[in-house]
């Protein structure tokens, strides 16, 4: 497995898509951090503009300093792109190998399908993990630029850095559901569609979907099926400050469910079916 | 968890068996109770209609589906990854060049010196490994040939020592890293020796580190291929057959060509095996004539059975066609012209091969 994992290392560096998500990846990064001042001034005048004059404020003067706005604050902000960002390369990657043939000309030469399947899915797991770090490396460095504040102190970590240690694992949940998806379709635009629907537009609805069967069909209404959803756990946000011990129970068991369910899926579909 | 489990052939000679082996695609069958032997050092035409089964046949022995009945049984002496092949169509990625293809493809087989034998393999192949251009620019010919070349990637010994390796590897891949870092003039292949390089088929083959695989199955690997390139690559599956032991499996519907290389046949018809024989039988089985035309043919007849013993004879056009074993146009002349008969033509025709296959494919 570790040369098929080496040969699929050297493949993701040797595509030019990979740099062209990470470049896009890093555009919208870069974006969102320069806009941030703006982006939290709006949403303090929407929210609070009412009574600014009677609190004595005045948004449009206040500064990033007075916004709290630091590069630690800014660095993870732009950290979901990564899942989109990977989702649509990663389906590329993957689909790439059934539609090339090369999956073929693999698997023939004796290599274990399971062997196969896992070492897509591992080099595939570098891939968010990649883009997250290098979002978070510019959006620190522009950040530095911009809003100072560069400066380290000690809850940032439970802020700022294990929050993005929980991304990451909600980053390789997404992919083995990516994965699973790329495999059972293996056609390039089926899968995309799918794995962006998924990443996207989506959630809302299977919950929604989710939801209402188990109220009509069940008559089930105490259970919140969003906490069971993986895509609810894909804002870093959440994490900032900590997490209840029940919560982080929850999240860990369903990201486990939402990694090796799909994995568990893949492999036995890839292992009974036919490679064209 | 690398390789899967096959069934073992203890017969010596025999590198791949089929027994029994069915395939059905619901209701259809599409192969029936396949006995085929695949014997070490053959090049064997596989023939078969469209439809027949042969890529079918090939797919199953390759592991890509599993047979509804039946089994595969490789001999004890090679691995699955010993058996390659280039399968319907050529596997590659489009939008990288050749030897990135075929670098991919070796360190997937976890082959030493990946860059140094891809370059090799590509000279081999007639492809110029300097050649940066996205295999999606390549004729159908050159995609045939790297799909070729990329089946001959084969796990290298480890019994070379290991410090060679790594500084041959070395050497490559620090003229490769300058590549990918823009400088288009650099090239993987300028560390390495003229001899190494050298677009001429005999010196790439003698490239200590390259091994190939034991048994190769191609389906149809001359298509799209211009008369030159067909030598080509009729050169260089007899080279590997004769030098280097490469077993092969030829699919083709060019049959003339077929017949130039191969030592033995198997003909598919109707998802059942039709037949399997040497070439050498074959050429008893298609037998040929000699054609002869005299000044008096009746004569003449009487001469060929009494003096050069000829059984199987018949007259046709005014002409007199003889088909026993043994006998050449230079005893009959001399027998001919003894007896004072004038020749007016004299031929041997090879038999028609063509029409032994297309009756054996069940065509008219």
């Amino acid at each position: 497995m570790l040369n098929l994992l080496k040969s699929d290392m050297y493949k993701i560096f040797k595509r030019m898509s990979f740099y062209v998500c990470l470049v896009l990846s890093l555009l919208a990064a870069g974006y969102t951090v320069w806009t941030f001042e703006d982006t939290i001034r709006n949403m303090y005048k929407k929210q609070y503009g009412a009574y600014a004059s009677m609190l004595g404020l005045d948004f449009d003067s206040m500064t990033a300093k007075d916004f709290g706005i630091t590069a630690w604050s800014v660095f993870s902000q732009s950290v979901s792109n990564a899942i989109l960002l990977s989702a649509i390369f990663v389906t590329i990657f993957l689909t790439s190998e059934f539609g090339s043939g090369m999956c073929k000309s693999i698997i023939l030469r004796g290599k274990g399908r399971v062997s196969y399947y896992l070492s897509k899915l591992v080099s595939s797991i570098t891939v968010p993990i990649i883009y997250t770090l290098a979002i978070c490396g510019v959006s620190f460095g522009i950040g530095a630029y911009r809003y100072q504040g560069a400066e380290w102190k000690e809850e940032y970590l439970k802020d700022y850095i294990i929050p993005l240690g929980w991304f990451a694992l909600v980053t390789i949940s997404w992919i083995s559901v990516i994965c699973m998806v790329c495999f059972l379709c293996r056609s390039s635009g089926f899968s995309m569609a799918i794995n962006l629907g998924l990443v996207t537009i989506l959630p809302g609805a299977i919950i929604l979907a989710i939801m209402y069967a188990a109220k009509a069909w069940f008559n089930v209404t105490n259970i919140e099926f969003a906490k069971y959803w993986i895509g609810n756990y894909s804002n870093v946000s959440l994490y900032s400050g900590g997490m209840q011990n029940d919560e982080m129970m929850a999240m860990i068991y369903t990201l486990c469910g939402w990694f090796f369910v799909p994995m568990i899926i893949g492999i036995l579909s890839f292992k009974c079916r036919e490679i064209k | 968890m690398t390789e899967e489990k096959l069934q073992v052939c203890e017969d010596d000679d025999v590198l791949v068996r089929t027994k029994g082996l069915a395939k059905t695609y619901g209701n259809k069958k599409v192969l029936e109770d396949v006995d085929l032997e695949i014997k070490k050092g053959k090049i064997y035409g596989f023939i078969g209609k469209n439809g027949s089964g042969k890529t079918t046949t090939m797919r199953l022995i390759l592991g890509l589906c599993k047979p509804s009945k039946g089994s595969v049984e490789i001999s004890k002496d090679i691995k699955r990854s010993d058996i390659s092949a280039v399968i319907e169509y050529p596997a590659f990625f489009p939008n990288m060049d050749a030897v990135t293809n075929m670098v991919t493809q070796c360190k997937a087989l976890g082959v030493k010196n990946p860059k140094k034998v891809s370059c090799a393999l590509l000279s081999l192949m007639g492809l110029n490994p300097k050649d940066r251009s996205k295999v999606k620019n390549f004729s159908l010919g050159m995609k045939q040939r790297l799909a070729i070349a990329m089946s001959l990637i084969c796990k290298n010994d480890s019994s070379q020592p290991a410090s060679n390796d790594s500084e041959g590897d070395k050497e490559v891949e620090k003229n490769s890293s300058d590549e990918d870092k823009g400088s288009s003039n650099e090239n993987p292949t300028e560390s390495l020796t003229n001899a190494e390089v050298n677009t001429d088929t005999e010196a790439d083959l003698s490239l200590p580190d390259l091994q190939y695989p034991s048994v190769l199955l191609l389906d149809e690997p001359i298509n799209g291929l211009d008369p030159e390139g067909i030598k080509e690559i009729r050169e260089i599956i007899l080279h590997l057959n004769r030098e280097k032991g490469v077993t092969f499996l030829i699919s083709s519907h060019i049959l003339g060509e077929l017949e130039k290389i191969s030592t033995g046949f198997i003909v598919i018809c109707n998802g059942k095996l039709a037949a399997q024989f040497d070439a050498k039988d074959l050429r008893k089985k298609v037998k040929g004539c000699i054609r002869l035309k005299t000044n008096n043919n009746s004569k003449a007849v009487e001469i060929l059975i009494n003096d050069l013993s000829i059984s199987n004879y018949r007259t046709e056009d005014g002409e007199i066609l003889i088909f026993d074993e043994g006998i050449n146009t230079s005893d009959i002349t001399k027998k001919m012209v003894e007896n004072d008969l004038i020749i007016e033509s004299i031929n041997s025709e090879t038999g028609n091969y063509e029409d032994y296959f297309i009756k054996l494919m069940g065509g008219n």
